[in-house]
């Protein structure tokens, strides 16, 4: 669900390359397209654009960002597929398939930087620690662990243009704007998540000091969070820290340079504002709407004058 | 103006909210409408329902939810505003 207009990429090439260079078996050729069509650029646009917008500011050719953005993306399309796995939102007879086909692009993601880092490079235990990472801390309160598989590329431009110097400040812009995307995809998945058994941020953020927090059964869970909706900020709050996230990503985006970055963040973020409003505004008026139908005499009279369903 | 389904004119809104008894009651009203346990509780139990969300009802509360809340009705016409509460039905316009 985006929330930015995406810059302009030609899409269909870049999957054109990742087809060509994965080449999946045919058993694996209706899985594997249905989950590169789920790789909408608008929803994933950082992992699609990143290495263009890097190798623009560092000076790297083209085709090298080529290259890194379709291992992006055949990456993302391994993740996407580990994650359905871990969530069993994969059919048991397709599972056999999943894993391999997810550790098949995993591996063809690798192609080109076999060809550009040599066996001693930094890339490769960054790489390690990455996946590492991504692993340990994929489903819990760690976000920015989420941003670790496309910190890859990123690593790599900066080693590739000599430029290691910049990678600290790049690597914390990344935290925060993946951070923002997290936060973001869990309030929209927050019932899935709740139904599943899932941690979930913005569930827990929610229930924090809520005196329903701890009946434990999902059922329960999911009306302590919508009676929150219902009756307190959340919703607004979980939004302002999405763009408060989103805001320091584009500050850091600034600092590197990173026009287009800093440009799509900021973007983002002001989106993601509106939306949370529009939210929120939903959720006051069916608190409204619940009160006047339940109560109508009880809070009507002295207040205002109004209250009457 | 704009309208939408179960809100009528959006300028609508209801000034309550600012006091400490109109929001328990916006409390107790939400949370009736988005558990149906509690909903029940409230109908058949109103001071311990209440309590369980650290609320204090006067005695004329009370008589009022057991007397005068027509119960029957209010759970036909919560319908559609539980259907409301689905985040997709809330985004799917987006």
């Amino acid at each position: 669900m985006p929330v930015a207009a995406a810059p302009a990429i030609d899409a269909p090439a870049v999957r054109t390359a990742v087809r060509a260079r994965l080449g999946p078996r045919r058993e694996l050729v209706p899985l594997f397209e249905t989950y590169l069509a789920g790789l909408d650029p608008a929803r994933w646009t950082i992992e699609w654009h990143l290495p263009h917008w890097l190798a623009t500011r560092f000076g790297l050719p083209g085709e090298v960002a080529d290259a890194l953005t379709e291992s992006n993306v055949l990456g993302l399309l391994s993740v996407r597929l580990t994650d359905d796995l871990v969530d069993d939102d994969i059919d048991p007879a397709d599972a056999g398939g999943a894993r391999t086909l997810a550790a098949a692009a995993l591996d063809a993601a690798l192609y080109p930087y076999r060809e550009l880092f040599p066996p001693d490079s930094p890339l490769w235990p960054f790489l390690d620690r990455s996946m590492a990472a991504w692993r340990a801390g994929a489903d819990g309160p760690e976000h920015a662990t989420r941003a670790a598989p496309i910190k890859i590329a990123a690593f790599g431009c900066c080693l590739l243009a000599g430029r290691s110097d910049v990678w600290p400040v790049l690597d914390r812009c990344l935290d925060h704007a993946m951070t923002a995307l997290v936060l973001y995809d869990q309030f929209f998945d927050w019932e899935l998540d709740v139904s599943a058994g899932r941690w979930n941020a913005f569930v827990a953020h929610v229930l924090g000091g809520d005196p329903a927090e701890g009946r434990g059964a999902p059922m329960r869970t999911r009306a302590a969070v919508l009676t929150a909706m219902l009756t307190r900020e959340v919703v607004p709050e979980h939004f302002r820290r999405i763009a408060a996230e989103a805001e320091a990503a584009a500050r850091l985006g600034d600092a590197l340079g990173l026009d287009e970055l800093a440009g799509y963040m900021r973007s983002w973020a002001s989106a993601a504002v509106l939306q949370g409003d529009g939210v929120a505004d939903h959720y006051g008026r069916a608190a409204d709407q619940a009160t006047r139908l339940m109560f109508p005499h009880a809070v009507a009279a002295p207040i205002g004058g109004g209250g009457q369903g | 103006m704009n309208e939408d389904q179960w809100f009528g004119k959006r300028e609508h809104r209801e000034p309550y909210g600012f006091t400490e008894r109109e929001i328990a009651f916006k409390l107790l009203a939400s949370h009736a409408m988005v558990d149906a346990e509690f909903f029940e509780k409230l109908r058949n139990d109103p001071v311990g329902a209440a309590a369980d969300l650290h609320i204090a009802l006067t005695e004329r509360d009370v008589q009022y939810l057991r007397t005068e809340v027509e119960w029957d009705r209010i759970a036909e016409n919560a319908e559609p505003i539980r259907e409301s509460l689905h985040l997709e039905i809330v985004t799917n316009s987006w």
